[in-house]
């Protein structure tokens, strides 16, 4: 399942994928993969990329 | 044992030990290890797996090959070299397409460099020895020809690579 919250919290701050990847120390394959749902992080990338957006998990990764 | 096959054995480990004293010296700082992410991980995993399919699917086929009729004498030492090649080509292929080969601190221009050179070395001491006329001895195909097959791989690389770069093109982000 696609992940458009993180998309969109992304693009809120005017960041590239690669700006997260960087930022987050990943590839920005690997932040595209997250966001088109063909990669399930583990926790600790979670928690970073929350971090680095200035979210929760709930806020990011939590499915209503 | 012979002669020549001491010289391979004696190359090789002459090669692991310099190898390892230039990684001690250089890589002190842990920064020369090329660094993938957890995904990169998970596909290399992936990869070795599947290369290693490969390897005993390639191995089985030639199996099969040397029980028929047909003839792979003319191979000479290549034969065994050529599951090895699959397997190799299989991992690098899965990996290219699957964005776990080139890592994160990767400097591209220096891997291609890297790489060319390597394959050019290959193509220049295969395409030597056919020139030299060495590449067939007594109807068998030796060692020179084993380059040549390093170097076939490393062209697979680069149009795995070429098609994987014109695939994220037109993908975008």
């Amino acid at each position: 399942m696609k992940n458009l919250k993180l998309k969109a919290a992304r693009a809120g701050l005017d960041m590239s994928q690669d700006d997260l990847a960087k930022k987050v120390g990943v590839s920005r394959q690997t932040i595209s993969a997250i966001e088109k749902g063909d990669y399930n992080p583990t926790i600790n990338l979670c928690i970073k990329v929350c971090k680095a957006l200035g979210k929760t998990l709930d806020d990011l990764f939590w499915e209503e | 044992m012979t002669a020549n096959t001491m010289g391979i054995i004696i190359g090789l480990v002459a090669g692991l030990i310099i190898t390892a004293i230039l990684i001690t010296i250089f890589n002190q700082d842990g920064k020369l290890k090329t660094q993938f992410d957890e995904r990169q991980k998970i596909v290399r995993g992936r990869a070795y797996k599947y290369g290693f399919y490969g390897m005993v699917i390639a191995n089985a086929i030639m199996l099969l090959i040397f029980t028929s009729d047909v003839d792979l004498s003319v191979l000479g030492m290549a034969q065994y070299f050529i599951s090895i090649l699959v397997g190799v080509a299989v991992q690098v292929t899965y990996c290219i397409f699957n964005d776990g080969y080139v890592g994160l601190n990767t400097n591209m221009t220096r891997f291609i460099l890297i790489m060319a050179g390597v394959a050019a070395f290959n193509l220049f001491v295969g395409l030597g020895a056919q020139a030299d006329g060495e590449l067939f001895k007594d109807g068998v195909l030796q060692g020179p020809f084993c380059n040549l097959l390093c170097a076939a791989l490393f062209l697979i690389m680069a149009i795995d690579l070429i098609i994987k770069k014109i695939m994220d093109g037109k993908t975008g982000e």
